[in-house]
């Protein structure tokens, strides 16, 4: 299980530890993503957010002043770069880039053996094909950004269905545990360049994606996204080059009997 | 040369020609440009990212169909977005060479055009029919989004399959400002960027919004490159003046490195911020900056080809431009690459040769008779590092010194031999005794027969009988 960063010191009213930082969040329309978009806002951070539905994009740019929304589908090549094109003008550049749009595959889950090769495709489409074109086309960017002193991330949204076999998650888990993996090759081959990759289980959130999964889930017992995306803005926080205010965070250890997410 | 028409930035079987300061040529993989750069050098690359700047749709005002090619924009400033200057064409596509390119309709201030979801208002016309300022409707935003969904890669004929975006951004593309790709860093690659790395060579980056380089059209190809709008971040202007100050050369990855770059300086001192590049650079220009360019092959008379003469001196590009052709190197955005050292007496480098040149007289050619041309000519590249002017044949055979004077070694007729008079020789003066017994170590170890120096007239030095028939001193005054 990955490593998770939490702020001892964070509390509702959000802190500006992320002032300037020019994000993007893939997936921002729903569910973490959405509260991303508005934490990393909160932060000071300049956000640009991508999802596939017009109506929806419109409607969050509309609830976010300052977000910019930009319409494409990660799990297509040919958006692609007309996705990385708009971000960079929007934001002039890139310094974190949120992979956060994911796909189950077959819905409702099904076991691996009678899941269909379209909906394992759609799911690696998703979670690691999209990842890593997106990177791949915003390297020059985030490297120019780590060149400059102002560091670069990249977070993978991972889920412990990367690490543990569940039953009826194999098309996600499998798509989550390569996306991992090549999140460990990137921080081999590229850390020397100051670029960091992330790889960081949210924990079990009460978000859509997770009633499309396990639609007779108690609610209650699920995490707010909008908690989860505290810790991960407080792990973007703690990945940049210190010397941004708050930026000194404490890590804490995952819990491995956490459910899927 | 041929023309690369597949857009392939870094095949496998890319090019590389060297010409370094001495005028020398030397081929190598494109892949192990590395080999030819140092430690303490620092690699400077354009990061700019190619629009998608041809946008086709219709002169409202006329009806007429148009492609319209964004060409240039007044600053780097996020909010600048919108305004663009442009080339405007009319019907047709990139299939069509430019220069067969049907004339746009006439087009006024204020005239409307719609571009697939876009819309813009020509603001201004400039002096040329086809160029004018287009200032889209809407915020930036809008015109980003409008532009990822109608804009496509500005091309030329000698590629016939439709570009994509992802086909003209560099590796290092960071910020898409720019309306060609800055090509020469196609040949960039993590593996090298790597491998600088471990050699420790800096790689920094500046943006220049690259315009378009080749409109079709004499008149305006003429006033190419237009005014382009460049940044020189910090951590760049840095690594400049701390690899200038411990003796590392500056390679310029493209001429658009060049121009801004040298635009950016003052006494070889590099100013970091934002500016524009209006200048050219040609044969004339004094490079106070930027030691070595990697360029793409370019054709004469184009403005790409002039940057290269401020490098290198004609004779050494028309003889780099044969062994190009003769070679089988490639030429445009997806060809091979060309790796040129400022040259030890061009530009800049020594400020007092105009003075020189005007006021002094200068001995500067000399014409030995030989027996043996080729032997000769062989023998002083080999140990004296002069340089061949090129065209040589047994007959008749040029060489350069340092300084550009120039030895001409001709066939003595008929005769087998030469005689000179005892006393005539030729000289190589050194600066130090070493530097005399390691070249006399050389003669030696190459078979020749020489004395061991000795002390001569108060010199520490040696004469001896050179292949071809003539006596040579190598001499420490």
């Amino acid at each position: 299980m990955m490593n998770r960063h939490s702020n001892p010191h964070s509390h509702d009213d959000a802190t500006p530890d992320l002032d300037g930082v020019r994000v993007a969040i893939t997936g921002g329309t729903s569910g973490l993503g959405l509260a991303l978009v508005r934490e990393l806002l909160g932060r000071g951070a300049s956000v640009a957010f991508v999802a596939r539905g017009d109506d929806r994009v419109a409607r969050v740019e509309r609830e976010n002043p300052g977000a910019h929304g930009i319409v494409g589908d990660v799990a297509r090549k040919e958006d692609i770069h007309p996705i990385a094109l708009q971000i960079l003008g929007n934001l002039g550049g890139l310094d974190v880039l949120v992979n956060n749009a994911s796909s189950l595959g077959p819905v409702p889950l099904r076991l691996l053996a009678d899941t269909e090769c379209e909906d394992f495709e759609l799911a690696l489409a998703t979670n690691l094909l999209g990842p890593f074109r997106l990177t791949r086309a915003l390297l020059g960017a985030l490297a120019a950004s780590a060149r400059e002193g102002r560091g670069a991330v990249v977070l993978d949204v991972s889920s412990d269905a990367a690490v543990n076999a569940y039953p009826q998650w194999g098309a996600y888990g499998a798509s989550k545990a390569a996306l991992r993996h090549l999140d460990a090759v990137w921080n081999e081959e590229l850390g020397a360049e100051g670029i960091r990759w992330l790889s960081i289980d949210p924990g079990d959130m009460d978000t859509p994606l997770h009633a499309l999964a396990v639609p007779d889930a108690d609610r209650t017992t699920l995490k707010r996204p909008e908690q989860a995306a505290r810790e991960l803005a407080d792990a973007i926080a703690a990945a940049l080059p210190v010397g941004r205010p708050q930026a000194t965070l404490a890590v804490t250890t995952a819990r491995e009997e956490e459910a899927p997410s | 040369m041929i023309a690369a028409g597949r857009a392939s930035q870094r095949p496998a079987d890319a090019k590389l020609l060297v010409l370094d300061r001495r005028g020398r040529i030397t081929h190598a993989p494109r892949s192990r440009l590395v080999d030819y750069l140092r430690t303490g050098d620092v690699v400077v690359a354009n990061d700019a990212a190619a629009l998608p700047a041809s946008l086709r749709g219709t002169h409202l005002d006329s009806g007429s169909e148009i492609e319209v090619r964004l060409a240039g924009r007044r600053s780097l400033a996020l909010e600048d977005a919108p305004r663009f200057t442009a080339i405007v064409f009319g019907a047709g596509d990139f299939h069509q060479p430019t220069e067969h390119r049907p004339r746009p309709p006439l087009l006024s201030t204020g005239d409307r055009v719609a571009l697939g979801p876009l819309t813009a208002t020509i603001e201004a016309t400039l002096d040329h029919p086809r160029l004018v300022t287009l200032r889209f409707d809407g915020e930036a935003a809008t015109v980003w989004a409008g532009l990822a969904r109608h804009g496509r890669p500005i091309q030329y004929a000698h590629v016939p399959e439709p570009l994509e975006l992802w086909d003209v951004w560099t590796p290092i593309a960071a910020v898409p400002v720019a309306f060609e790709a800055p090509s020469a860093s196609f040949a960039l690659d993590w593996e090298m960027v790597r491998e600088l790395r471990r050699r420790g060579i800096e790689l920094a980056t500046i943006t220049l919004a690259a315009g378009i380089s080749s409109t079709g059209d004499p008149m305006l190809d003429r006033r190419l490159p237009l005014d382009e709008p460049y940044r020189v971040p910090v951590v760049t202007a840095r690594a400049i003046a701390r690899a200038r100050a411990n003796g590392g050369r500056i390679v310029a990855v493209g001429t658009t490195v060049v121009r801004a770059l040298e635009h950016a300086s003052s006494e070889g001192t590099v100013r970091a911020g934002d500016g524009i590049a209006d200048q050219r650079i040609d044969r004339d220009t004094r490079l106070g900056v930027v030691d070595v360019i990697l360029s793409g092959t370019h054709e004469p008379e184009t403005s790409h080809y002039d940057v290269l003469r401020a490098f290198a001196s004609d004779p050494e590009l028309g003889r780099a431009s044969v062994v190009l052709e003769t070679h089988g190197y490639r030429t445009h955005e997806f060809g091979d690459s060309v790796l040129i050292e400022r040259r030890l007496t061009a530009g800049g480098d020594q400020p007092d040769v105009e003075k020189l040149e005007d006021n002094a007289m200068k001995l500067n050619h000399l014409n030995l008779t030989v027996t043996d041309v080729a032997k000769a000519h062989g023998f002083l590249q080999k140990h004296f590092g002069l340089r061949d002017m090129g065209r040589s044949n047994d007959t008749m055979a040029g060489l350069y010194d340092d300084d550009g004077f120039a030895l001409v070694l001709m066939k003595a007729g008929r005769a087998a031999e030469v005689t000179y008079p005892q006393s005539f020789h030729i000289g190589f003066t050194q600066p130090s005794d070493e530097k005399v017994n390691e070249i006399n170590r050389r003669l030696r170890d190459d078979g020749l027969d020489v004395p061991p120096p000795g002390r001569v007239h108060g010199a520490w030095g040696f004469y001896f009988n050179a292949p071809g028939g003539f006596v040579v001193e190598v001499a420490c005054w």
